[in-house]
């Protein structure tokens, strides 16, 4: 009795991907004050862009939203390059490419949270791969063309935030109407909102039965980050002389991936802890990472029985 | 590995109804809210609350669930619930290549030509994918780029919504002629695997190891060329105000990205 309550509070420990993303949601969220208070912060670390997914509008914000910057950007592209926010992106992208996807996005965590909720899952397959290029029709679409087009007849529209964008309505719009102090906002929810709510709830209840549902078919700055997650200085790779091809990665994988290390691959490097012949590793500073296979060996030692518990922790997760 | 007994595949079938009827639930009260007085305040604190609170008792009920759920599974242990995709035939297929034998040293061998056969149809298939993709995205682009659709002064939600019916069946057309080429390129692939088997039988395996090319230094050029671009992007954004561009946006609430319209 007493080690099956042992193995469910061991189980319940965090791995170190995880930890990592509830402090990084943390950071990017780190006006608390706003929640009390019902403001969005206004200080100086708002210049700066974040790089995940987190409305500027949501209370604890305190950088500026890349997607929603971006938009805003290209609106007044006629009378100014938008090469702040563009280099704020393109070094995010040549750094980490989509390792901020797996590692740094609140919206990303918030996804994988809801998708621990117990329910019969939709596996990944040929479909979802091909219906995993509409973010870049979106990208185009809603974050580019269309900001561009109205920004040259000097009307800002951050076409994606207005329409699409979950982070905004859930973080901005549910937690600041919320608040007793900003009542009067209530005035101005009509169809936009209705709409947007719809949205939300379409993508929480979707993301219970899909993996990531919202980063894999819709977010586009996860498309933006993808395209440089080949050549980004972070991120996984795979040993090519000690690779056999068993394909276990990508099978494995719950991401879209055709290889690991492609632009729908989120370099949250589970498909290490498949791999038989250790030939996938971090690229740059792998050394001096210590491997989460050492963490699942000192999980195991609190288990006394069977060696066989060491697995199920491990398969847990 | 254990698998689901009868009961637990109960438990999670009860699980994703009512995970789903909670959807169906929340935007059924948000249309209920807005359709009772469209376009004229129709959100209030007192409505949302009486609202929220007549679908309360099945929130309860999903979060006890979601916890029962949660406790049970994690005390029960792990499950072969099996959520790895399958291999597709085109990976097994450019696996198997690796050790067949090199097709154009067997030009008048029957297996290659029907190997040959099937590549050619597949590439056909591609080519006509790519074509009708091609076409969907100049309709796209003509209908973005013409200002009649997009002018600042006019209802520009009307204007989105005409431009989605236009786009949408162009996108739904790329997407499902992609998903049929999909289909068609397994099932090649899976003929092409039959036929290479039979031409490693016939002839033996290759037994020669490709070599790897080591690309790491032009790619860390590439790296640091871009670092430094990008770095100097900021530096002249930074001087010509985009920074201060990006905080006088974030430091206002956008009540458009939030859906206060």
């Amino acid at each position: 009795m007493l080690s099956k309550i042992k193995s469910f509070f061991v189980k319940l420990i965090p791995s170190k991907r995880r930890i990592i993303q509830l402090y990084a949601a943390l950071l990017h969220n780190a006006n608390i004050k706003g929640f009390v208070t019902g403001e969005i912060f206004k200080g100086n670390s708002k210049n700066v862009c974040a790089p995940g997914l987190n409305c500027y509008s949501c209370p604890g914000a305190v950088a500026a939203c890349p997607l929603g910057s971006l938009q805003n950007a290209l609106a007044e592209s006629k009378t100014k390059l938008p090469t702040y926010v563009l280099g704020i992106i393109l070094l995010y992208c040549i750094i980490f490419g989509r390792t901020i996807c797996g590692w740094l996005c609140p919206v990303g965590l918030g996804q994988e949270l809801l998708y621990k909720i117990k329910t019969p899952k939709l596996k990944k397959n040929k479909v979802t791969r091909i219906l995993s290029y509409f973010k870049y029709v979106l990208l185009f679409v809603l974050v580019i063309a269309l900001p561009l087009i109205y920004g040259l007849q000097n009307l800002p529209f951050p076409a994606f935030c207005k329409y699409v964008c979950p982070a905004g309505t859930f973080e901005g719009a549910i937690f600041l109407v919320s608040h007793p102090k900003n009542v009067s906002f209530f005035s101005m929810l009509d169809v936009l909102f209705t709409w947007k709510f719809v949205l939300l709830v379409v993508f929480i209840v979707a993301s219970i039965f899909i993996y990531r549902f919202f980063c894999r078919f819709f977010c586009p700055l996860g498309a933006i980050y993808g395209l440089f997650n080949k050549i980004s200085i972070l991120g996984v790779k795979v040993n090519k002389e000690k690779c056999t091809n068993c394909n276990r990665c990508v099978t494995n994988c719950k991401m879209d991936i055709k290889t690991v290390g492609d632009h729908e691959c989120i370099q949250c490097g589970e498909c290490r802890k498949v791999c038989d012949a250790n030939a996938i590793d971090w690229k740059t500073i792998g050394k001096l990472i210590k491997s989460d296979i050492d963490n699942e060996e000192a999980i195991s030692e609190v288990l006394v029985e069977s060696p066989n518990k060491k697995d199920e922790v491990i398969n847990n997760e | 590995m254990k698998k689901y007994n009868k009961l637990e595949k109960v438990l999670l079938l009860i699980m994703s109804v009512q995970t789903i009827l909670m959807g169906i639930f929340f935007i059924i009260q948000a249309s209920r809210i807005y359709f009772a007085n469209p376009g004229n305040d129709p959100y209030t604190r007192e409505i949302v609350v009486k609202y929220l609170l007549q679908i309360f008792p099945i929130i309860i009920l999903w979060i006890l669930l979601i916890i029962v759920c949660g406790v049970y599974f994690n005390i029960k242990g792990s499950y072969s619930y099996n959520d790895k995709a399958k291999i597709t035939y085109k990976n097994k297929l450019s696996i198997i290549l690796k050790v067949a034998p090199v097709l154009s040293s067997y030009k008048n061998d029957f297996l290659s030509k029907k190997i040959n056969i099937e590549r050619k149809k597949r590439m056909l298939v591609w080519i006509i994918t790519t074509v009708v993709v091609s076409i969907s995205a100049i309709m796209g682009l003509l209908y973005l780029i013409n200002n009649k659709h997009f002018i600042a002064s006019g209802n520009n939600n009307q204007q989105v919504k005409n431009m989605c019916f236009y786009l949408l069946p162009w996108i739904f057309l790329s997407f499902a002629v992609s998903i049929f080429a999909i289909f068609f390129s397994e099932r090649s692939c899976k003929k092409e695997i039959e036929f290479v088997k039979e031409l490693i039988k016939v002839n033996g395996k290759n037994n020669e190891k490709s070599t790897i090319t080591n690309h790491n230094k032009l790619i860390n050029i590439f790296r640091c060329v871009i670092c430094v671009f990008a770095i100097v992007m900021i530096v002249v954004g930074i001087i010509n105000g985009g920074a201060n561009d990006v905080l006088q946006k974030a430091v206002n609430i956008c009540t458009e990205c939030i859906g206060l319209g």
